[in-house]
């Protein structure tokens, strides 16, 4: 199968850090790919220069066989949509109108949003189970709420490919199982993904496969149940990991190191 | 739901047209009060006086109040930022720099002060956009204050200078008069000057209006959104400003109607700039004329424009922030 979204040798740096180095990824069509690391090892950031946001030093990055550069800001805006962590919103836009928003790529730049958009973004809502908010304040949400309304924003972009950053970061046990519902329908409509986050319960749930990033290169990249292992998490976290399966998912024990004290031995 | 909006905007149409036509026959002759529909028919020179003197006035005020409530609104989207206005990013205070130099140097040639104070807001704009790029930390948004707070300190001092080297007899009350805004020198030649910037930059706001929304984000998602920001930016900006810098070239320094006003169209229409947009715009002309026809009418002298708008719009402001539903998360 040809990969949607191949990332070929990138490389990046920020002016006084070297972030990523000839990292490769390949993401097919209905394919999700998670991305684990620490806290600051480039995850927003590889996901800022597959949006075409962040320029790379060097290395390609090709969407549908084209490379990014040969694609118009608009035409990019139909094709992927980040969808991020959190977001400030500083007016009083009420949900509908924020998720509005997601048809601009849609539109041209003197149109206004009719009632097609409004129906699309109607649908969003109903799709990410948020109908009821739709005339609530966005800015007033909470965390997690705000976190569902950004997914339909994006999903009324109609993208090919969704970039999420920590898509379940804000959200309840219910809205997590329901996230992933979506996210599992919209893979089989094709929709491809990569999504960085730091529960790898989530991951092993929604990836097909999963991409380790440690200090500036992947440590690992494949199905959850090959990389999702106690050495490779152990590592990657600097903390002993125990890594277990219950029912068939994926169940992490991690364990405080003791001041003085060798780390808890992981159980054979 | 959808069509209540609209409603609105239609409603502020009608109420600037009454308020136009009311303006019109209000004043001092044949004594002060408004002017009878009979008379105007009966008397040629009162005829005159409303075409000569008081539309020309009357269409100056609409013009300018219109470009600094469009202007405040589009700025405020755009630096996400609900307390900005021209006044904030160096255009006022350039359009005064160069104003007064004007003074100083050409004497006061009224088309050369336009053209001066004109350059002068472009100027103050431009300079703190270039600051804003070349600094070396925080976001966008406190780049650009934090720059146009110098570039705006930078042109006050400098207008300091000039008021302090200018001829106390002459030249001095020629630029405190203008420091303080007022639209006594309206003429037709004038409202010529200005029409051809303000009515294409408001033109050019209006057919854009539901993109500013999108120039509100941050700049990730806006691009995410399939929109070339920095394009974007430059235009709906370019627009604002020479509208802006249009409406000041002939009034002198006017505040408060490009922070109020938006505030005000949001609280009656919404935060969608589809419907925000044309309502700012016909706030801001019905303030401003509103405003103009005090400042002509209340003594038998006359009161500098931007005193009254200052007055109003600070009440008005005071007001909003007091009662409920005014919300500023930054």
């Amino acid at each position: 199968m040809k990969p949607f979204l191949s990332v070929e040798s990138l490389s990046f740096s920020y002016p006084r850090r070297a972030v990523l180095q000839e990292i490769s990824l390949s993401v097919g069509c209905g394919e999700a790919v998670a991305v684990l690391g620490r806290n600051g090892t480039g995850k927003t950031t590889l996901l800022h220069l597959v949006l075409g946001r962040l320029i790379p030093e060097s290395g390609a990055i090709i969407i549908d066989a084209r490379p990014i550069r040969s694609f118009s800001r608009r035409q990019l805006g139909r094709t992927m949509s980040l969808v991020p962590q959190a977001e400030l919103v500083a007016f009083d836009y009420t949900v509908l109108e924020y998720v509005l928003l997601g048809r601009a790529p849609h539109l041209n730049p003197t149109q206004t949003p009719g009632m097609k958009d409004i129906d699309v973004a109607k649908r969003a809502l109903e799709r990410v189970g948020i109908a009821d908010l739709a005339n609530r304040a966005a800015g007033k949400l909470s965390g997690g709420e705000l976190q569902l309304v950004l997914l339909a924003r994006s999903l009324a972009q109609e993208p090919r490919l969704l970039l999420l950053d920590e898509p379940s970061s804000h959200l309840d046990i219910s809205n997590k199982v329901r996230l992933l519902t979506v996210l599992q329908q919209l893979k089989r409509e094709g929709v491809s993904m990569i999504f960085s986050t730091h529960d790898p319960d989530f991951a092993a749930a929604l990836a097909d496969r999963v991409a380790l990033l440690n200090d500036r290169r992947f440590l690992a990249v494949g199905p959850p149940d090959q990389t999702l292992t106690q050495e490779n998490l152990s590592s990657l976290y600097g903390v002993p990991v125990t890594v277990r399966s219950v029912d068939g998912t994926i169940c992490l024990r991690w364990h405080p190191a003791r001041q003085g004290t060798r780390p808890a031995e992981t159980p054979k | 739901m959808t069509d209540h909006p609209r409603r609105i905007v239609v409603l502020l149409a009608v109420i600037l047209a009454a308020v136009t036509v009311l303006s019109l026959l209000t004043g001092r002759y044949p004594q002060a009060g408004i002017l009878g529909p009979a008379r105007l028919l009966s008397d040629p020179l009162s005829r005159a006086l409303v075409v000569n003197l008081r539309l020309p006035r009357v269409v100056a005020a609409i013009l300018v109040g219109a470009s600094l409530g469009g202007a405040g609104l589009v700025l405020q989207m755009l630096f996400g930022n609900p307390l900005v206005e021209p006044g904030l990013i160096g255009i006022s205070q350039g359009a005064a720099f160069g104003a007064a130099a004007s003074i100083i140097l050409f004497g006061g040639t009224a088309w050369l002060m336009q053209l001066n104070a004109g350059l002068g807001a472009v100027a103050g704009l431009i300079l703190s956009y270039r600051i804003a790029r070349h600094m070396r930390f925080g976001g966008w948004v406190l780049r650009l204050v934090l720059a146009g707070i110098a570039v705006s300190a930078l042109f006050s001092a400098g207008v300091g200078l000039l008021k302090f080297t200018a001829d106390p007899l002459d030249e001095l009350p020629a630029i405190t008069f203008w420091m303080l805004g007022g639209l006594w020198n309206s003429n037709w030649a004038r409202v010529a000057a200005i029409t051809p910037i303000i009515l294409p930059g408001l033109g050019l706001l209006l057919a854009l209006r539901w993109r500013v929304n999108l120039l509100s984000l941050e700049d990730s998602i806006t691009f995410s959104l399939g929109v070339p920001v920095g394009r974007d930016r430059v235009i709906v900006l370019g627009a604002a400003t020479a509208a802006t810098a249009a409406a000041i070239s002939i009034t002198g320094v006017v505040n408060w109607v490009g922070l109020v006003v938006p505030h005000i169209a949001r609280r009656l229409v919404g935060t969608d700039t589809r419907y925000a947009l044309p309502a700012s715009i016909l706030i801001g002309a019905i303030l401003t004329l509103v405003c103009d026809t005090l400042a002509r009418t209340v003594v038998a002298g006359e009161i500098p424009l931007g005193i009254v708008t200052a007055l109003v719009g600070s009440i008005v402001f005071i007001m909003l922030m007091v009662s409920r539903g005014m919300n500023i998360h930054r």
